[in-house]
């Protein structure tokens, strides 16, 4: 139970003494109290500027690395270019060396019957280089047998002399590589 | 009440009068001890006559005085409720309801105060306002600074909350008046006052109090102290047909101490 408070005297006085130990204690408590929380904010604004500091040193250092993977995104994209050049380069020159002479003339051979002789024949070394040659047919239906088989293959035919003896003609077609 | 008297703490009175049932006892005090006291037979403060004060009067010094009346004058109630509100105003007007229904006269000629006990329990005080007037213009009179009027047995019940291991009631006998505080779990939950003639009638009443607060109260009070403010020989009697009831008294509660004196060891 607490004390009861029974006093029914209209003129009380307050015990000074004990009111003053009272603030006293009171301000001492509040002092006390502020000094804490000074101390507490004084603490936490170090601990809050020095996180700031390492922030700011993190911020840089990201700004650092951001501009550094920039350079490096520029640089690779140059290497790239030059790199994409090297191998289109290397391409055409694997391309040009994989180009096949003997597709070409074992084609000629199967298109060309035992009438007909190619006196003349030049290959472009190039995947859909023009093949050009002059033939000369015995039989102008030889002749026509070989146009005939040569028409897929973009044939042009650029003259056409007949002799006594026999048909002479300069052509040119396409022939791609076979296919690996 | 209890932040007013921790923030503003009242200065307790360095002279005070007890007015008994037909003495009064001014006591000195200093250093929280009691230096003199002088006792006046024959008279009393507590009655609207007041015919001993000249003689009172003449006793005092002009210091700060207090007076504690006996319990003669007060009313005492407990009031239980279901739940006891928080609003101080709500209270206010919950307890003077109550009071009203069971009080007969008019409350406006009362000093009433009110402690809450528990969360359930109202412990209610009135005393005539008369009475209170006229001792304060006694004082006044006398150009005698008066800061204290009290009440010996809630002075008693503040003392008791002090100790460790309190008595079940206690027995505080004026003259031939006799009043009876019972407590449970430190708190009170009976008053009963009466006047007998003789200390035998006293005890009889005493036991039958006891017996009344066992059967209805659930309780079984087996100790108690006295506060006499007669010679110490006065409870003895008492305490002698009490112990035959298997009533112990624990004479080392107030042993060498005036309980109902403020601010006194």
């Amino acid at each position: 139970m607490r004390k009861i408070y029974y006093n029914l005297a209209r003129t009380r006085k307050i015990d000074t003494r004990a009111f003053a130990l009272t603030v006293a204690v009171i301000f001492l408590a509040v002092v006390l109290f502020n000094s804490i929380t000074i101390f507490n904010l004084a603490r936490q604004q170090r601990q809050s500027r020095d996180e700031k500091k390492e922030i700011r040193f993190a911020a840089l250092k990201l700004e650092g690395l951001q501009q550094k993977t920039l350079r490096q995104q520029k640089e690779i994209d140059v290497w790239k270019k030059t790199w994409e050049q090297k191998l289109a380069f290397a391409n055409s020159l694997i391309e040009r060396k994989c180009f096949s002479f003997i597709f070409r003339l074992n084609f000629l051979e199967k298109v060309c019957s035992s009438g007909i002789r190619i006196t003349q024949l030049s290959i472009v070394n190039e995947p859909a280089g023009r093949m050009q040659m002059t033939i000369n047919a015995l039989a102008q239906n030889e002749l026509l047998g070989l146009y005939k088989k040569l028409l897929p293959y973009d044939l042009v035919i650029a003259n056409e002399n007949q002799t006594a003896e026999n048909y002479q003609t300069n052509l040119s077609f396409k022939i791609k590589d076979e296919k690996k | 009440m209890g932040l007013n008297n921790l923030l503003l703490p009242e200065r307790l009175p360095r002279q005070i009068v007890y007015a008994g049932d037909r003495h009064c006892e001014i006591f000195t005090l200093a250093n929280k001890r009691i230096m003199q006291r002088t006792r006046i037979d024959g008279i009393t403060l507590s009655e609207l006559n007041a015919g001993g004060w000249p003689e009172i009067g003449a006793q005092l010094q002009a210091v700060d005085t207090g007076i504690i009346l006996n319990s003669d004058p007060f009313i005492y109630n407990f009031f239980e409720f279901d739940k006891l509100p928080w609003s101080q105003k709500l209270l206010l007007e919950l307890v003077a309801w109550k009071l009203q229904k069971i009080f007969p006269e008019n409350i406006e000629a009362y000093d009433h105060q009110f402690f809450r006990l528990n969360k359930k329990r109202i412990f209610s005080v009135l005393i005539k306002k008369t009475l209170l007037e006229q001792i304060e213009s006694l004082f006044r009179e006398k150009r005698m600074p008066l800061i204290y009027i009290g009440n010996s047995t809630l002075e008693i019940l503040n003392r008791l909350v002090k100790l460790k291991r309190p008595p079940d009631f206690f027995v505080e006998i004026d003259d031939s008046s006799c009043s009876l505080v019972f407590q449970n779990k430190g708190l009170p939950i009976y008053i009963r006052k009466f006047k007998s003639g003789s200390r035998l009638d006293m005890a009889a009443e005493i036991s039958k109090t006891v017996q009344f607060v066992k059967n209805n109260y659930g309780c079984d009070p087996r100790s108690y102290c006295f506060s006499d403010h007669q010679e110490e020989v006065s409870a003895d009697g008492i305490a002698a047909e009490l112990a035959g009831e298997n009533l112990s008294c624990r004479s080392d509660a107030f042993a060498g101490k005036t309980p109902y004196i403020p601010g006194s060891q």
